[in-house]
């Protein structure tokens, strides 16, 4: 079980985790992160779960992990930013996580756009954020992250899909130390946001991700559209060849095609 | 009653902390109020003459033509793309016609997996859908007309 008080011996954070609710079960983190957010829970608030019975992804799909073995956690900021700055959030979270998984592993993460993390093409990690607006600022964003840690066997449909820190490690990780890690991480980034804006998270992600240059096709309103990634732009909009001609793309779901 | 008369109204309404200031004159009526909730600079004029009188003068200032005043504007906070529902197999959360309040969730625009649900800052009727479902937006680009009147 993923205690508050077990979380909080050993985190070294000045507000990342200050606050936490802590759960066997519940809907998902990141409704609990919302419903919090709005009740004026303070930035750094932190929302864990054992288990996730509507946990989130992209357009309405569901996260499905093993109780007991992954980290699915969510994250409260308040960066009283203006809106514009909204679009650098989902290359913070994915470098931030990124960093905290290889300080606590021997691997290699690589970013995905939309925004998946990977370990050798699999996917073990996901990042949904959901953000709120008041007029032209930042009211909250909800960092959510789900982790594959310790499961071993994933359903048959996410055969060669799907994997974990302890398939691709070949050791049981201490979900607790690397959530706590992770925190740091979000936290240090999160400091530097101020100083040094999108440029540093945008170049680390570009290194992260074995896409540029790779065909890939992206399934977006049923329609199906393959190119050559050529990059992202500083929203986060993927940049598409297709047939000679630039496309951006905000969403979708992304396979690299192997050549 | 002329421009000048109207600008010194519109500066006493500025410095003071009445929301509107009424003045009847010779048969004429002016009335200056502060908008609810003012964008910098915005004033209210209304001229309404009580007695048949000649065209009002060029200082009653209309409102803009291209949207009627009680139209309100709903724009996107974030570059990304435009959905309607909150997935593809499940109804929209406004059609043209809906009555909404303030608060109500109208979109959501996606960047990079960030979701932004972008919710109604006044209550009304929605009288344009500016966007197709799934296409891209841009920052500050306007996404639903509501009818506040």
């Amino acid at each position: 079980m993923l205690d508050a008080e077990s979380l909080r011996t050993g985190l070294r954070t000045k507000l990342f985790g200050k606050k936490i609710y802590s759960f066997e079960t519940i809907d998902s983190t990141n409704t609990c992160g919302r419903a919090v957010a709005a009740c004026g829970a303070p930035e750094g608030t932190i929302v864990i779960a054992e288990e996730q019975t509507e946990g989130k992804g992209r357009q309405g799909r569901s996260w499905v992990a093993n109780p007991g073995e992954n980290l699915m956690f969510s994250v409260l900021l308040r960066p009283g930013l203006p809106t514009d700055q909204l679009n650098l959030f989902p290359f913070y979270a994915a470098v931030a996580v990124s960093q905290g998984v290889e300080r606590e592993t021997s691997l290699r993460v690589e970013c995905k756009w939309p925004n998946d993390l990977l370990l050798g093409g699999r996917k073990f990690a996901g990042i949904l954020l959901q953000g709120s607006v008041d007029g032209s600022s930042i009211e909250y964003l909800v960092l959510g992250i789900g982790i594959n840690v310790n499961q071993s066997v994933f359903p048959p449909e996410l055969d060669g899909k799907a994997t974990s820190l302890l398939i691709e490690g070949g050791r049981r990780i201490d979900r607790m130390r690397l959530l706590r890690t992770i925190l740091q991480s979000l936290e240090d980034h999160y400091a530097q946001i101020s100083r040094s804006g999108l440029d540093p998270l945008l170049s680390e992600w570009k290194e992260r991700t074995p896409m540029l240059n790779k065909p890939v096709s992206v399934l977006r309103e049923g329609e199906t559209i393959t190119g050559i990634m050529k990059g992202v732009t500083r929203q986060g909009g993927m940049v598409l060849a297709v047939n000679g001609t630039e496309q951006i793309l905000h969403a979708g779901d992304v396979t690299i095609l192997r050549t | 009653m002329d421009l000048e008369f109207i600008e010194r109204l519109l500066k006493l309404l500025s410095e003071s902390n009445a929301d509107e200031i009424e003045i009847e004159e010779e048969g004429k009526r002016v009335k200056v109020a502060k908008h609810p909730a003012p964008p910098p600079g915005l004033r209210e004029v209304v001229m309404a003459p009580q007695a048949p009188t000649p065209p009002p003068p060029a200082a009653a200032a209309s409102p803009p033509a291209e949207t009627p005043a009680s139209h309100h504007e709903i724009r996107s906070p974030i570059v990304g793309t435009f959905y309607r529902s909150p997935a593809p197999d499940s109804a929209p959360f406004v059609e043209v016609g809906s009555v909404v309040q303030a608060g109500a969730v109208l979109c959501i625009v996606e960047a990079m997996k960030l979701m932004n649900e972008i919710e109604s800052d006044v209550e009304g009727k929605i009288v344009k859908v500016l966007v197709e479902n799934g296409q891209p937006v841009e920052y500050d680009q306007p996404l639903f007309l509501i009818d506040k009147s």
